[in-house]
């Protein structure tokens, strides 16, 4: 198999040192950590909730292990949007840095396969943190309430989102003279994109409210704001369309509901878990027998958010990784 | 030609760092660049290597342009800067390894050449070293296999001795004339211009963004030495006839005595030198020594860069 130079080489270097040795290690620890911690909130927070449901375990472990899959997702994701940048901003002005920039550029290697090959290193360094931990995030399958395609899918739209962000910051580090320069700008970048864009959606909602003070009209309306979040983008993927797991007091849940006020409007079409539906296995309107809100006949007025997020991430990947192929090539014109 | 640049310009906002740079680099020369710092070696070395556009002029290296193919220039040149750039957690071996493989060596040749030039410059003891604790002098010499690895047919070494002490020094120099002997192009920079005499076979003295003077050391030197210093010893009672006698010949000038030691400036060739010498022997005047003195690289460079103070 053809494995880029630069990336066969920072792979090779990286993994052999003690410290990344520590670092998976102390990774492991945390996260399995966090897994058992998450999985006693679950259980506890499961208990709690179904406690008048008449002994229904299967409603319960349904809850709990939504609930465990959507902490340890966020959890990856929240690795990867301070990993993936971290690592990656190093790369094109560290090689300036150890001076070793202009000795790849006088190499028969084109400035795509740098940057490519930089991309490709800093991505390895999380695949690695992701396969150390796949044990721990198969766990909710087996207590069930997911299924394996969203896990998939959660993790497809995690790694879209970590080469979003590492190619931005690779672009970064290609235009910042100093090593803490393009960290701070890649971080700020995440910054933006997470809490800015969260920031953006409480203007949003704030500024189209209707004067009886209700942010949504009955017939739904775009949120503009959400497109370039990673969280909702994730939670649409696995979400939408809207059909089942859909719970209220879930993180994804609290995401779903602006989803399906978006699609929908009007709320009395869909149902969401509350506490009044969840007294027994038997479904009524709008659920499916395990309580879960099924919302198949919600009509999408729209199409889903993850959608929009795939497009705006995949333009701004080919973009940064476009411009930061342009400032490292030489000579940049002809004469 | 292997090098021609014809009046190439390069300006850094309104610093002029080549001013209409002229330079010839013939096929197996070892062309020295001399110059103070500042004048304009290394634009033009990067210029030459693809790593900077120029503003104007013309370039070829290898019959090629370097702005517009510099994949293949970038295959005919082996570039090793001021400068070396370090991998953290290489061995020595793994660096050459790592740039052979950027360079574009087929992998099955990899070993083979890496082991060759770890020999070649004298590391191969070194192979499984970590290239951080290698000497400096080790690194300048990793650096120069470094820029060998796709065997190129022109070598640029940008101020290569600096920083080395006289052993390196010595090493490195023996180095660059080992691939001078295997027909490789040399164009090697320098403000130390010791290390340039010995190895060099041309020289360009670059100043101000211009080459002031260019050419063979020996056409340099004819060009520049219209004047030469000559020492003549005599017999001490025979000064006073020998000095009379040398300043009676116009293309003599600038006659000085010092314990039967007389030096004076010649104004003309070997054949005048000749002559002038017979004359003495003519008068009777023994001549214990006669001795033409030629203007060393040091001398010569301090000429040319003179000549061009405004």
């Amino acid at each position: 198999m053809i494995i880029n130079p630069i990336a066969r080489r920072e792979i090779k270097t990286r993994f052999r040192t003690g410290r990344s040795a520590v670092t998976v290690s102390v990774w492991l620890l945390m996260v399995g950590a966090a897994g058992y911690l998450i999985f006693l909130l679950a259980r506890s927070l499961a208990s709690d909730r179904f406690r008048f449901s008449g002994g229904s375990s299967v409603l319960a472990s349904t809850y709990m292990g939504s609930l465990m899959f959507e902490l340890l997702a966020m959890l990856l994701l929240g690795a990867v949007l301070v990993v993936v940048p971290t690592v990656a901003a190093l790369a094109i002005v560290g090689e300036r840095e150890r001076l070793t920039l202009e000795l790849l550029q006088v190499s028969q290697l084109s400035a795509r396969q740098v940057v490519l090959g930089k991309l490709g290193s800093s991505l390895a360094y999380l695949l690695l943190l992701v396969v150390a931990v796949a044990p721990v995030l198969t766990l909710p399958l087996l207590i069930g309430g997911v299924t394996l395609a969203d896990i998939l899918v959660a993790f497809a739209m995690i790694a879209l989102t970590a080469v979003m962000v590492g190619s931005v910051s690779i672009w970064v580090s290609s235009a910042v003279k100093t090593s803490r320069g393009a960290v701070a700008a890649s971080l700020l970048f995440v910054g933006i994109i997470t809490f800015g864009t969260l920031l953006a959606l409480g203007a949003e909602l704030f500024a189209f409210q209707d004067d009886n003070g209700q942010f949504f009209p009955r017939t739904g309306r775009e949120v503009v704001s959400i497109w370039a979040n990673p969280f909702f983008g994730m939670v649409s993927a696995v979400e939408e369309p809207l059909s089942i797991r859909t719970n209220a007091d879930t993180p994804f849940g609290l995401a779903s509901e602006l989803l399906l006020r978006r699609q929908a409007g009007d709320m009395s079409l869909v149902g969401i878990v509350t506490e009044e539906f969840v007294g027994g296995p038997v479904a009524e309107p709008g659920f499916n027998e395990l309580g879960q809100a099924n919302n198949a006949g919600v009509p999408l007025r729209r199409g889903p958010v993850w959608v929009r997020t795939l497009a705006i991430y995949t333009f701004v990947t080919l973009l940064a990784l476009w411009r930061a192929t342009r400032r490292i090539a030489v000579p940049l014109r002809r004469v | 030609m292997i090098v021609q640049m014809i009046g190439v310009e390069k300006r850094y906002g309104t610093t002029r760092a080549a001013d209409g740079i002229n330079l010839m680099v013939p096929q197996g020369s070892v062309m020295g660049l001399i110059g103070p710092n500042g004048a304009g070696k290394t634009t033009s070395m990067l210029i030459m290597s693809s790593l900077l556009q120029r503003d104007g002029g013309q370039v070829t290296v290898a019959g090629y342009d370097p702005a517009v193919d510099s994949g293949e220039v970038r295959r005919s040149l082996g570039y090793m800067p001021d400068f070396f750039g370090v991998y953290e957690g290489l061995t020595s071996y793994e660096y050459l390894e790592f740039f052979a493989t950027v360079h574009g060596v087929r992998s099955h040749a990899i070993s083979t050449v890496v082991r060759s030039l770890l020999e070649l410059v004298g590391l191969a003891h070194k192979a499984t070293t970590d290239v951080n604790v290698l000497s400096r002098g080790m690194k300048q010499r990793l650096s120069l296999a470094r820029s060998l690895v796709h065997d190129p047919d022109l070598l640029i070494l940008d101020e290569p001795a600096s920083g080395l002490d006289p052993r390196a020094r010595f090493e490195l120099r023996t180095l660059i004339t080992e691939l001078s002997r295997m027909n490789k192009t040399v164009v090697i920079s320098s403000h130390i211009l010791s290390e340039l005499e010995g190895i060099a076979t041309h020289l360009a003295v670059v100043d101000r963004g211009r080459v002031m003077a260019q050419g063979s050391i020996d056409e340099i030197r004819a060009a520049l030495t219209g004047v030469s210093a000559v020492r003549a010893r005599v017999p001490d009672d025979q000064v006073d006839a020998a000095v009379d006698l040398l300043r009676a010949n116009p293309v003599v000038s600038d006659v000085a005595t010092e314990r039967g030691v007389i030096r004076f400036s010649l104004g003309g060739d070997e054949h005048d030198s000749a002559q002038l010498l017979a004359s003495l022997v003519r008068a009777e005047i023994p001549v214990f020594e006669w001795r033409t003195e030629s203007a060393g690289l040091e001398e010569l460079f301090l000429k040319i860069t003179d000549g061009g103070e405004e």
